[in-house]
């Protein structure tokens, strides 16, 4: 409802440019409302190395259920402000989180039409999305469901980041049950802001921003498409299997999987990280812009040395 | 009596309907050699599953790191004494011991997901499944 | 225009490569039949790209693997110097290297891998299948192209057999 306010908004103040904008969330949202299922595999070329999965997805309701086939029985399950993360059967990890009713983003992206083509023997069309006419991704939508069944990014020169792509696809509705979601509430985002965070980064608007009651606190940041989460966290979040990496003098710990990067550092007053699925190309000038790594000072560093 | 034998293999693989379940455990509430039958058919299970994930050996792929899906094994059942043990030792352990305060990286990506599931963007492009690590595990 | 957008062969190479050596390694008991299956089945994977149908991408790539298996069971059925015994499906221990016959040495998993060369082709596939790939019966069944009842039945007997094989 809210969105669709916004929708119309948009288009009447900024007719040309919107038009593309619209359309891009029109496909979107199509795909949104779609039901099937498929299998997927995530290929992504990181600076640490490859990435891959294969996972299993389901999309029925708004919610998509996505099951990984590596390194044991791993399931998330997503939608509608929802998020929950099943390890071996048991939920791991879950969030909730609702969204401000913000004013549209001034549209980055313009959306040219591919053509079409034949993918599974389905027909398919192409659209790429070019910010800055550089071209940052490719979506494959399919006809008949509208569904998105390829979606590859690539970094400002060109090489392609992560490609995704369904090898096979059946358009019934798995009709998924409502997952068992813990007793989280449902966290609001907050209006009046006081954090060290920016409003805006090369591009990527902040658009909500949560505390919760461990004192845990983010910003959501996006630019109509890719988009990252910075979290401020009390003490440093343990990365495990986690690369130093260093831009210029500031050093970081982080991890890729297929199709988001962690990282994580400290700075005087607590530990940060962030997340998301920007391409690497970008790290270093968000990263920029955000609260350096810092020396947390002497008696943190005692304190974590005596009780871990 | 039929001794419904093959139903005890597929039970094991987890792949019996609800009526076969039932069926087969309240036969082998009653009848030891099935019982006995079901223990040493878990223990070839066991032994063909303890055989080892082999890595493929250098040149046989194309590229040089080459990234390989690691085999998981559907879950099926545990049964025995010895698992419904451990089972009860785990679920003493996590009552007992609160659950660290500590934020994990689980938590992060659990907030962030959940964020992004409110995108306009959201797609099978953007749930992702958080597996550390490439696939070469 | 209307053109393909092909899944890539090294894709399924890397993704799948080390599934398929370890099926062909558990069901030949030997690391150089198994090196030479997964060559064979890649070799197909390629050529079969262009003409694959949609529907499921692992039973298709399975069905590819298993006929590259009995293919090749077939040709060495056929060479007038095979030690073989008549039966076609098995793949004598002998034929392989001469150093693994030496008993004295083996180990469980090697047991096992004996037990499993024991057993026939279709026992034998169904197992590994199921216990080594971790395939669920229905996969099995669009791999091996048979109703899930007989993939139950298959991977029943199969355990059985091994189960006298190994006590």
């Amino acid at each position: 409802m809210k969105r669709l306010v916004s929708l119309v908004v948009v288009f009447i103040l900024m007719p040309a440019s919107a038009a593309w904008a619209t359309e891009l969330e029109e496909l979107l949202e199509q795909s949104r409302e779609s039901a099937y299922t498929a299998e997927q595999i995530i290929s992504c070329s990181t600076p640490d190395g490859v990435r891959d999965a294969v996972v299993r997805i389901a999309q029925s309701s708004g919610e998509i259920r996505m099951t990984s086939t590596v390194a044991g029985d791993i399931e998330v399950s997503s939608g509608d402000g929802g998020w929950t993360l099943s390890r071996q059967g048991g939920v791991v990890s879950s969030a909730s989180v609702d969204s401000e009713d913000m004013a549209p983003i001034e549209p980055l992206y313009v959306v040219e039409d591919a053509g079409t083509a034949d993918f599974l023997g389905r027909e398919v069309t192409v659209h790429q999305l070019i910010r800055d006419g550089v071209l940052r991704a490719e979506l494959v939508f399919d006809d008949e469901t509208g569904v998105l069944v390829t979606a590859t990014t690539f970094t400002a020169s060109g090489d392609t980041y992560c490609e995704r792509r369904f090898v096979s696809f059946d358009p019934t509705d798995p009709m998924l049950e409502s997952p068992d979601f813990l007793e989280a509430e449902v966290l609001q985002p907050r209006s009046e802001v006081e954090t060290l965070l920016p409003e805006s980064v090369g591009g990527f608007d902040r658009l909500d921003f949560y505390e919760d009651e461990d004192g845990l606190r983010f910003a959501y940041y996006s630019d109509g498409f890719f988009s990252f989460a910075v979290f401020e966290t009390p003490t440093i979040v343990a990365l495990p299997d986690a690369k130093t990496i260093q831009f210029g003098e500031a050093v970081y710990q982080r991890t890729f999987t297929a199709g988001q990067v962690t990282y994580v550092w400290e700075t005087r007053s607590g530990g940060m990280a962030l997340l998301g699925d920007l391409p690497p190309d970008l790290h270093e000038s968000v990263l920029a812009t955000l609260p350096p790594p810092q020396d947390p000072g002497i008696l943190r560093r005692l304190w974590r040395s005596l009780f871990g | 009596m039929t001794h419904p034998s093959e139903l005890i293999s597929a039970y094991l693989d987890g792949e019996l309907i609800e009526d076969e379940t039932s069926e087969l455990l309240s036969h082998l509430a009653t009848c030891g050699r099935c019982s006995a039958d079901l223990e040493e058919m878990q223990a070839v299970r066991a032994a063909v599953r303890s055989l080892p994930i082999l890595e493929l050996p250098a040149g046989l792929l194309p590229e040089a790191d080459a990234a390989a899906v690691p085999i998981h094994r559907n879950r099926g059942v545990w049964v025995g004494a010895a698992a419904a043990a451990v089972a009860l030792i785990i679920a003493i352990a996590s009552i007992v011991t609160p659950p660290p305060a500590s934020i994990s990286a689980d938590d992060l990506s659990s907030r962030f997901g959940a964020r992004a599931s409110l995108d306009p963007a959201f797609s099978p492009a953007k749930v992702v499944v958080p597996v550390l690590g490439s696939l070469s595990e | 225009m209307v053109e393909s957008i092909p899944l890539t062969w090294e894709e399924v190479a890397r993704v799948y490569g080390r599934k398929i050596y370890n099926f062909a390694y558990r069901l030949t008991g030997n690391a150089d039949d198994a090196h030479d299956l997964v060559q064979e089945v890649l070799l197909r994977v390629r050529r079969g790209l262009a003409n694959y149908q949609p529907g499921s991408f692992e039973g298709w790539l399975w069905r590819i693997t298993r006929n590259a298996f009995l293919d090749e069971i077939r040709k060495r059925k056929r060479r007038p110097t095979s030690p073989l015994p008549d039966e076609i499906d098995r793949w004598d221990v002998a034929t392989s290297d001469p150093a693994d016959v030496e008993y004295a040495r083996i180990t469980l998993g090697d047991d096992i891998q004996k037990a499993l060369l024991e057993l026939p082709i279709e026992f034998r596939e169904a197992v590994v299948l199921c216990d080594v790939i971790g395939l669920s019966y229905e996969e099995i069944a669009r791999a091996v192209s048979v109703p899930i009842g007989t993939v139950r039945s298959r991977i029943h007997r199969g355990r059985r057999m091994m189960r006298e094989l190994l006590t």
